[in-house]
């Protein structure tokens, strides 16, 4: 388990193989988003990363800076077979992956 | 909420925040968004929708500040409804970009918005009715 906690947003990374586990608690905004994006991307470039499940339940507010960051990996890892996987999210989560038509393009578990 | 429908009687005072033009400080307009409505008694789903709108239409102005610049937000309460007014001194004389993403939330969170560039400030205007309930 690696933990990196800031003002706002705590990332774990559980699982570390073919199909981690990223754990977000707090909140992802234009703040927090890079440091995620910094988080991830590395597991999204990994040849050997099949699947990425992000878990969502701790994340207390998200907006489109937030949501960006999982479209982007969603593409990255799509584009070499690879998938995206949403665990998990609050009803103000997927409320809002519902007004943005993210719901139906994205994982959602 | 009144009998009447409105949100509060007419004279209540503005409300002001500023701050600099960082995005570690959004959460402080998210915070007095959210504290302002639930005093007006909308409902939880309002409240979230509002600290999101609130942020979407901040962090356009974080993303084209001017450096060193602060960030003025007004939240005054309307017969209809909390209007939050924004604006940032900004060099980017063009007009307001939003991405798609954010367009969407705007459009979907609050009644009215409007994002533009006016005497080289950015500016936006939001207004949120609470759902008339019975």
């Amino acid at each position: 388990v690696s933990g990196d906690s800031d003002h706002g947003l705590e990332i774990d990374l559980l699982d570390q193989g073919p199909t981690p586990v990223v754990v977000l608690t707090g909140e992802l905004d234009p703040y927090t988003a890079p440091r995620f994006a910094d988080a991830i991307d590395p597991l999204q470039r990994e040849e050997s990363v099949s699947q990425i499940v992000v878990d969502l339940a701790g994340v207390r507010f998200i907006d489109s800076s937030g949501l960006r960051v999982l479209i982007a990996a969603e593409h990255a890892l799509a584009e070499r077979g690879g998938r995206l996987v949403l665990r998990a999210p609050s009803p103000a989560t997927r409320r809002l992956l519902e007004i943005t038509d993210l719901l139906d393009r994205l994982n959602v578990e | 909420v009144s009998a009447e429908g409105e949100v509060a009687p007419a004279g209540v005072a503005d409300v002001q925040l500023s701050f600099p033009s960082e995005a570690r400080h959004l959460r402080l307009a998210r915070l007095t968004a959210s504290g302002l409505a639930g005093d007006l008694g909308f409902t939880i789903d309002e409240i979230e929708e509002l600290r999101l709108a609130v942020d979407e239409a901040c962090a356009v102005l974080v993303e084209e500040a001017s450096a060193g610049s602060h960030i003025h937000l007004v939240y005054r309460i309307d017969p209809d409804g909390l209007v939050i007014e924004g604006r940032c001194a900004t060099d980017d004389g063009a007009g307001a970009r939003l991405h798609p993403v954010a367009e969407a939330i705007l459009s979907t969170t609050v009644d009215e918005y409007r994002v533009l560039v006016d005497e080289g400030q950015k500016c936006f205007r939001l207004l949120k009715r609470p759902t008339e309930r019975g």
